[in-house]
């Protein structure tokens, strides 16, 4: 008997486990692998595509090539009028929507997680200013501020990533002030608090790592809309300039010729949307999954 | 009603140290960074001594903090300074060119809460069924597609190729209702899609949380209420509160983010000054700018919490939200 039911246990486990073969495809779990991968695609298409494909630099092209349509030989997007080959344009451009976009938002989370952590943890009239000094800033349209922080700075990365990082500053602040407040009375505060640790100590060796997972959460989310303003700036002329490529400038040099030549607005436009929604369903899928 | 006066007094009160933050950072933010007004004006190859006489002439040689105190005290008095380059009045220039910036946020905000209310609600209705799934993708698209990109998309499929609205160009309300309306449809429809987005999925998500948390849902229910009564009706009244907040929110923000969709259509409105103003640094216009829409986001952000009090008495409000 005993043995019986042990051979047909065998027997049902058996398709069992083949199911269990392809479970992690899941739908859910599908929702985060393919706009992960995809964007994991763009990264490396950026980073490693222009070496891979022996692609020339972005803005060397001739004139003689300009307006090639889509699907030309050795261009398969086609050129700009300046006769750059606009994949190449695309990539490049990418890098700098990339760096700007993690840069922004690790610099504001670098910056807005510390002040969040102190104002939060040690409360009383550094915290009054601390939050005050956060509401002048979400007041300030933050749009306006970047504006005016990047012409006047001139155009290079590091200058976006600094006005860009007045958005995201605040705002980690804010996140992880909160999450502080509801970690300052839980038990191994307390605890530590007795051991004698000092405040600091506590506050970025105890209570900050206890946060660390959710405020990383917020992260793809975060750079998203980094990118999203990046492009914004540099479509009005005051981030990234041309020769340099990006996918914002891109558009703003193409948009004269919608009518003429559509594909030099529309490629760059897909890239864009592209990778932002990407980010955005990552960024929802782990919020989903790891967030408190 | 008494409590709510107190409080609101409260807020107006703190209101005062975050507008005169404002106003030192857009001061400090526009004079301290490199590139003089003068240069700017004069050009390059000015000599010093006609740097020096446009100074004066500008007010430019006095220190920072007298300059700033006596900014505020005009400011007070609702005179925020002279244009550099137009030597026009700020107040005057931005106030003609408000309206345009504020048709186009109400236009684009009444798009997004026309389309997106109904599409919450249903999708409430049957989360993970068709019509949820729809309005999901296309909010998560809204929200993910930059408004320049969507509008030039927008400008090539209706404009460019099948001729049914105007490519760029304004015309003002005074000419007529519908011509002002036919340019203003595509920049106020690429700026609604980020909104359909935030507000559909968080309308959604609240009227979810009702619906299946709430006691009052099922006493409806037990009354023999349709299905569609009580989600219009009585869980939609009881959801509406993020969505205020977050329409709230945003009418300041717009105002100050309409810049590229506005310099895209040639509107011209309050963003396009802005843009042009920081390219000519003609500083006082891009502070007056500044404070003008910080104000409307702290002014409306108050407005949105006393909503939140009129519309649900079971709020209070103590010291929280400090």
């Amino acid at each position: 008997m005993a043995l019986q039911t042990l051979n047909r246990s065998r027997i049902l486990v058996a398709p069992i486990r083949t199911g269990l073969r392809f479970r992690w495809l899941s739908r859910r779990n599908l929702a985060l692998i393919i706009p992960a991968g995809l964007l994991l695609f763009i990264i490396a298409a950026c980073y490693c595509g222009p070496a891979l494909f022996h692609l020339g630099p972005p803005s060397d092209g001739n004139l003689a090539n300009a307006n090639l349509p889509m699907w030309t030989k050795s261009h398969w997007l086609g050129t700009d009028p300046l006769g750059n080959d606009i994949l190449t344009r695309c990539l490049f451009g990418g890098r700098a929507s990339f760096e700007i976009g993690f840069g922004a938002v690790g610099l504001g989370f670098i910056v807005g997680s510390s002040v969040g952590l102190t104002a939060g943890f040690f409360g009383g009239k550094v915290e009054i200013v601390i939050m005050r000094t956060l509401d002048v800033l979400l007041a300030f349209p933050a749009l306006i501020l970047a504006m005016a922080v990047a012409a006047y700075l001139g155009p290079s990365i590091f200058t976006l990533i600094a006005a860009i990082s007045f958005f995201t500053v605040p705002t980690y602040a804010r996140i992880t002030r909160a999450q502080v407040l509801r970690n300052r009375g839980r038990e191994y505060v307390i605890v530590a608090r007795i051991m004698g640790g000092r405040p600091w100590y506590i506050a970025f060796r105890h209570v900050y790592p206890n946060v660390l997972p959710t405020l990383l959460t917020f992260a793809p989310l975060g750079i998203g809309v980094t990118m999203l303003v990046e492009a914004a700036l540099s479509f009005l002329g005051v981030g990234i300039r041309p020769p340099e490529p990006s996918w914002g400038n891109m558009i703003a040099q193409a948009q004269a010729q919608l009518s003429q030549h559509p594909s030099d607005v529309i490629i760059p436009g897909v890239f864009l949307l592209v990778t932002i929604t990407c980010l955005n369903l990552v960024g929802e899928q782990i919020r989903i999954r790891w967030a408190k | 009603m008494q409590v709510i006066f107190g409080l609101v007094w409260r807020r107006i009160l703190q209101l005062i140290p975050v507008c005169i933050g404002v106003t030192l950072m857009a001061f400090l933010l526009l004079n301290v960074l490199p590139g003089g007004s003068a240069i700017a004006i004069l050009g390059t190859n000015a000599t010093g001594g006609s740097i020096k006489a446009l100074d004066n002439a500008l007010g430019l040689n006095k220190p920072a903090y007298e300059r700033y105190l006596l900014w505020l005290w005009h400011a007070l008095h609702g005179n925020l300074g002279v244009s550099f380059i137009t030597r026009q009045s700020v107040t005057s220039t931005i106030f003609a060119r408000f309206p345009v910036s504020l048709e186009l946020v109400v236009l684009s905000i009444l798009i997004a809460l026309c389309t997106a209310i109904p599409a919450a609600v249903f999708s409430a209705r049957r989360p993970g069924g068709i019509v949820d799934w729809i309005t999901r993708a296309v909010g998560m698209f809204g929200l993910s597609t930059p408004g320049f990109v969507l509008a030039l998309y927008l400008l090539y499929v209706l404009s460019v190729r099948l001729g049914v609205l105007p490519v760029t160009g304004f015309t003002p309300l005074s000419v007529g209702l519908w011509a002002n309306l036919k340019t203003m449809l595509l920049p106020a429809l690429s700026q609604s899609a980020i909104l359909f987005g935030s507000y559909s999925r968080i309308l959604r998500g609240d009227m979810i949380d009702q619906l299946y948390s709430e006691d009052y849902v099922l006493t409806a229910r037990a009354k023999g209420l349709g299905s569609l009564r009580v989600l219009f009706v009585h869980v939609f009244k009881n959801s509406l509160f993020s969505l205020i907040t977050i329409v709230g929110a945003q009418l300041g923000t717009l105002i100050g983010g309409a810049a590229v969709i506005e310099t895209l259509f040639g509107l011209p409105g309050v963003g396009q000054l802005l843009l042009i103003s920081i390219t000519d640094i003609d500083v006082p216009v891009v502070q007056g700018i500044v404070v003008i829409v910080a104000l409307i986001v702290v002014v409306m952000n108050l407005v949105t919490d006393i909503a939140y009090m009129l519309l649900d008495p079971r709020v209070k409000y103590g010291t929280a939200d400090t």
